[in-house]
C-alpha cells in the first residue's frame, strides 16, 4: 500500500490550502464587521441660572398681584409657602421666613419702576434679592357637544356621535419679577401661562392650582438656581 | 518541512484573526480612544477627556476625536471648548452625518440657553420714591 498522495492530489490540496490561507489572511486583515464604529450616549448638560445670583443670598417672597383669581382659592396662602417650600429643598438660598409683605396698588410698570419702594423693602428684610409677582388663576366651564367616532353595537360599523361632555378649562398665569435689594432695580423677568381641560365637573380648585404651578416650578426655579438637561450625542468608537 | 511552513502559515493567519484589530500599529491610540468611550459611558467625561486629549495629540486633524471632545466639553458645560471642537470637527468632515447633528443639536441647546437668559427685565424708567 502506498500512502503518498497522487501528484495532481497533492497540487489540488496545496491550491485549496492556499485559498483557506489567503481567505484567513484576508478576514484577519479587515476590521471586524460587527464592530460599532458609533454610539449615542446620554449625557446630562448643566445649565447654569437664568439670572446672575453672584452676591444674591437672602430672599424676599412678596404677596403676589392677584389679576383674575377664582375666590375658592387663597392664591397668596397657598402659592407663596409653596415656591418658599420648593426654593428651600431645591437651592441653598436663604428665604426668609416672614409674613409676605403685600404690595401697594399701582400698576405694576409704576411698581417696577419705582426703584426706591424696592430698596427699601429690601433693606427693611435685610433681602438681597425680592420676588414678586402678579398671577391670574380661572377655572372656566368648557363642556360642550363634542363628535365621536364609536363602533355600533348594532351593526358593528364605525359611526360618528355627538355628545354633551361635562369639562373645565383652567388657566394659570404668573409675570414674575426678580428686583436686586441693593439697587431696587429689576434684574430678570418672566411670564409663565399655562391652560388645561379636565373631563368631569367639581374638580378641586386647590388641586388644580397645585397640578399648574408644578408645570412651571422647574422653570421659576431655574431663573435661580442651575438646573441640568439630558441630551443625546454620538460618541466614535474608534 | 513543506508541513512547517503549512503550519507557520495557519499559526500567522490566527493571530491575525485573534489579534484585536489595530494592534499592528497605533494600538495605544486606539486604546486611548475606547477608553475614553468607555469612560463617557460611565458618566466619566474628564477622564474621558484626558484620554481623547493624548489621542488628538498624535492626531490633530481625527475629526472623530475632536467630535468625542466636543461631546465631553459639552457635558461639562464647557459650551465654548465644545463649539471649538464641533466646529474643528466639522471642517475636517464636513459630510459626517454624525457630527453634523450633534452640532445641530447642540446648536439648539445653545438657542435654548440664550432664550432663558434673553428675558431680564426692562425697568421702564426709574423713580427713586
Amino acid at each position: 500500500m502506498n500512502s503518498t498522495p497522487a501528484p495532481g492530489r497533492r497540487a489540488a490540496r496545496a491550491r485549496r490550502f492556499g485559498a483557506v490561507t489567503a481567505l484567513l489572511l484576508i478576514v484577519g486583515l479587515l476590521p471586524p464587521l460587527h464592530a460599532k464604529k458609533v454610539t449615542r450616549v446620554n449625557l446630562t448638560v448643566p445649565l447654569p441660572s437664568r439670572m446672575s445670583m453672584e452676591g444674591l443670598r437672602t430672599v424676599l417672597v412678596t404677596r403676589f398681584i392677584i389679576d383674575r383669581a377664582d375666590d375658592q382659592v387663597d392664591i397668596n396662602g397657598e402659592l407663596v409657602p409653596l415656591l418658599r417650600r420648593q426654593l428651600r429643598r431645591r437651592s441653598n438660598l436663604d428665604v426668609l421666613d416672614v409674613a409676605p409683605p403685600a404690595l401697594p396698588e399701582q400698576p405694576i410698570e409704576q411698581l417696577l419702576a419705582n426703584t426706591g419702594f424696592w430698596r427699601k423693602l429690601a433693606s427693611k428684610y435685610g433681602a438681597d434679592l425680592v420676588i414678586a409677582g402678579v398671577v391670574s388663576f380661572e377655572l372656566s366651564d368648557r363642556s360642550g357637544f363634542i363628535q365621536r367616532d364609536e363602533i355600533s353595537p348594532l351593526t358593528g360599523q364605525r359611526v360618528r356621535r355627538t355628545r354633551f361632555v361635562d369639562r373645565e378649562g383652567i388657566l394659570l398665569d404668573m409675570n414674575m419679577f426678580f428686583i436686586r435689594g441693593s439697587t431696587g432695580r429689576l434684574d430678570y423677568e418672566d411670564h409663565l401661562t399655562g391652560e388645561d381641560t379636565i373631563i368631569g365637573r367639581g374638580t378641586d380648585h386647590l388641586t388644580t392650582l397645585f397640578y399648574m404651578f408644578e408645570q412651571f416650578e422647574d422653570d421659576i426655579l431655574g431663573i435661580m438656581i442651575p438646573s441640568a438637561k439630558t441630551v443625546q450625542r454620538y460618541l466614535f468608537t474608534d | 518541512m513543506p508541513g512547517k511552513i503549512r503550519l507557520i502559515a495557519c499559526l500567522a493567519s490566527l493571530a491575525l484573526i485573534f489579534v484585536p484589530y489595530g494592534a499592528l500599529g497605533g494600538a495605544s491610540l486606539k486604546d486611548q480612544m475606547r477608553f475614553g468611550v468607555e469612560a463617557a459611558e460611565q458618566g466619566l467625561w474628564r477622564e474621558a477627556i484626558f484620554r481623547w486629549e493624548k489621542y488628538l495629540e498624535a492626531r490633530p486633524d481625527d475629526p472623530r476625536v475632536r467630535n468625542n471632545l466636543a461631546v465631553a466639553y459639552e457635558s461639562l458645560g464647557d459650551f465654548e471648548g465644545a463649539r471649538h471642537q464641533y466646529e474643528e470637527a466639522l471642517r475636517l468632515d464636513p459630510d459626517r452625518k454624525e457630527i453634523r447633528e450633534n452640532y445641530d443639536d447642540f446648536r439648539q441647546l445653545l438657542d435654548l440657553l440664550a432664550a432663558r437668559s434673553a428675558s431680564p427685565g426692562e425697568t421702564p424708567g426709574e423713580i427713586d420714591e
